[in-house]
């Protein structure tokens, strides 16, 4: 189990004069301004979890990432995985021993060796015995299909090969917890697919407790049953896939595309406020009507609409978690900034 | 702690860092340029100089060709040894440098490896790589003494084979303190030419430290590398010394022919014991191997609180 009590991390960054003069003066008198990276971030995940942990570009996920990993140490706050503190000398190296690590922005298998010569180290690191070692590899080689590149040194795979064996290397010693820093990244949409594949496997057949950051909320709907929303260091949201994507409101898009046209504003009329809002195309032979699910069913709509017109086609679209996070954000920045005038009013 | 695990990873360490220097060819050619560049430097006339030398200290005397030319080569092959061990560690060292300039060294820092384990994987590689590398500049350089005119003894041969193993032990301990300040590869490459171009000088492998003034003399003296030099000075010469009063020259002449070529090094006019040479330069390792372990434990320290 891992578990975040109340965790920040600041950072001291410096401050450099402008121009000539004030590069000169910072030679001797240096000033620093605090960055707050992670500002009280609580929560725990359960074993065998697959949690997405996202937010914007400098929301604090990596640094949340590299301090559950041992590399950081909080300023302040706990963090616990399986009661023992990552960033402690002496619990770090059994920490370690139970959680592996993918940062999709660089590798960690050494670039002029061949891959197997990464994986015989990582062994010896992880004290893995040869016999499981054996059977491992060659599971991971199956599953993640490596046997064409497994003796080509690193920096000739191509990117989505080198994920791959970076998955590998991080799953070698059948950690129970795995960190995923944007594993993606990169890729084209068939090689993601196949990584997002293959992960979701080793988690499903292993039980791995899984903890994802990314830009990309295709794969937390596919990997992930959790989601832990960041922001500027604080958590916005911390809840289930489905909650995050009914926050605000089960809203869906029915277009609906007849041979005559439509009269939208008729069909809006018959279901009162469970039809919010109803857009027409096309000299209205398209009419695209935003429901609320929660007072109305798309069954129910288009059976009107099948009783009065000759529908050539229907297309239903449900809100998506990109735009319900677009609007966390947009919510919290709104709130964030009415908070600031108050405090200027007063 | 579980010392035999340890052991193992050790192992694997040093045996990746071996592997990832032969693999490039280029750092292989890099570490073999300063010795190339004396070997160059005595054939194009620094041999000339030396033969000169002897025919101005023993006029009237004729001494056999096989003695003043193993002379001159053995004093050629110590000069060339005693900068090669050094200067090939800090090629050597390059891996870690370039560990750093990667990322692979942070990345390391999720697994289980510990600190120590890291270290001394990279102190062996460097150690073992330059080992290879001047034991078989060494065979080179006995072929080379043994082509001249051989007066070396069975004892005085395994003699040089152990001072080449402490020297190869102070350069790696050396490079690895001022490697570990260095964080990209145009640092180490300045670096490696500075030490390539100064260490000769400073350690007595170029010119004679005898030949400085007694302050200067005295002030490299305070060095640990001019006694590496003076061990194989000493093992590689003191054979010939006999050869030379064989053939009938006064034993003034030939002590002062020893003294200008460093085979004995006084310290404040003192003679340096051979037995003190070589605890200076296992002292100087155990210092020098003792404050990278510190610097790398207490880094680890600091980078963990930031």
């Amino acid at each position: 189990m891992i578990e975040l009590k109340n965790v920040e991390k600041h950072f001291k960054k410096p401050i450099r004069g402008k121009g000539v003069w004030g590069m000169f003066k910072s030679l001797f008198s240096r000033k620093y301004t605090v960055v707050k990276a992670v500002d009280g971030v609580s929560f725990t995940v359960d074993d065998g979890e697959a949690v997405g942990y996202i937010g914007a570009n400098g929301a604090g996920k990596s640094t949340t990432i590299k301090m559950m990993s041992g590399i950081l140490t909080p300023t302040g706050g706990e963090i616990l995985i399986d009661g023992k503190h990552p960033y402690k000398s002496k619990e770090r190296n059994a920490v370690l021993k139970t959680i592996g690590v993918v940062f999709g922005q660089k590798t960690q298998l050494w670039y002029d060796l061949p891959l197997t010569e990464t994986y015989e180290l990582l062994k010896y690191i992880y004290d893995v015995p040869q016999e499981d070692y054996t059977r491992r590899m060659g599971e991971l080689i199956e599953l993640l299909d490596m046997k064409p590149f497994m003796d080509a040194p690193v920096r000739t795979l191509s990117l989505g090969q080198r994920m791959r064996a970076d998955l590998a290397a991080a799953m070698l010693h059948n950690p129970k917890t795995l960190f995923l820093d944007e594993p993606t990244i990169g890729l084209d949409v068939l090689v993601k697919r196949n990584l997002v594949d293959a992960i979701n496997k080793l988690k499903t057949q292993y039980n791995t407790t899984l903890i994802l950051t990314t830009h990309a909320m295709s794969d937390i709907e596919l990997l992930c049953e959790r989601v832990i929303i960041l922001d500027a260091g604080k958590v916005l949201f911390d809840g289930s896939l489905d909650a995050v994507k009914h926050m605000f409101g089960d809203t869906r898009d029915i277009k609906v595309t007849a041979k005559t046209p439509i009269d939208g504003e008729a069909v809006a009329l018959v279901f009162g406020g469970a039809v919010t809002k109803h857009t027409a195309e096309d000299g209205g032979h398209s009419v695209t009507f935003t429901i609320d699910g929660t007072k109305l069913s798309t069954g129910e709509l288009l059976n009107h609409v099948f009783g009065r017109y000759e529908v050539a086609d229907v297309k239903i679209s449900e809100t998506g978690i990109e735009q319900v996070v677009e609007k966390i954000y947009e919510k919290n920045k709104n709130e964030t900034s009415e908070d600031g005038d108050a405090q200027g009013a007063d | 702690m579980n010392i035999k695990q340890d052991i193992k990873q050790i192992a694997a360490f040093t045996a990746r860092n071996i592997k990832l220097f032969f693999k490039d060819k280029g750092t292989l050619i890099g570490a073999l340029i300063a010795p190339l560049i004396i070997m160059m430097l005595y054939a194009l006339f620094l041999h000339r100089v030396f033969l000169q030398t002897f025919d101005s200290m023993f006029q009237g005397i004729t001494l056999a060709a096989k003695t003043v030319n193993g002379t001159v080569a053995s004093y050629e092959v110590s000069s060339v040894l005693a900068v090669c061990c050094v200067t090939v560690a800090f090629v050597a060292n390059m891996n870690m440098v370039a560990d750093k300039v990667n990322g692979s060294r942070a990345d390391i820092t999720v697994t289980p490896a510990k600190g120590h384990v890291l270290v001394l994987g990279y102190y062996f590689a460097t150690a073992i790589v330059t080992l290879a590398i001047c034991y078989i500049a060494m065979i080179v350089g006995f072929c080379y003494i043994a082509g001249m005119g051989w007066a070396m003894t069975a004892g005085e041969t395994m003699s040089v084979v152990i001072d080449v193993f402490v020297t190869v032990l102070f350069g790696t301990a050396l490079s690895s303190v001022v490697c570990y300040f260095l964080s990209s590869s145009g640092a180490i490459s300045a670096v490696s030419t500075i030490v390539s171009s100064v260490y000769g000088f400073i350690c007595g492998a170029y010119y004679p430290i005898s030949q400085f003034s007694t302050g200067m003399a005295n002030t490299i003296m305070c060095l640990p590398g001019t006694y590496c030099t003076g061990l194989l000075r000493t093992h590689f010469m003191s054979g010939y010394a006999n050869l030379m009063t064989a053939d009938g020259a006064p034993q003034e002449a030939v002590n002062g022919l020893l003294d200008g070529f460093d085979v004995k090094l006084s310290f404040f006019g003192s003679d340096v014991k051979v037995w003190t040479m070589y605890l200076v330069v296992i002292c100087a390792v155990l210092v020098l191997i003792g404050a990278f372990v510190i610097i790398n434990v207490l880094n680890r320290k600091r980078n963990n609180k930031m």
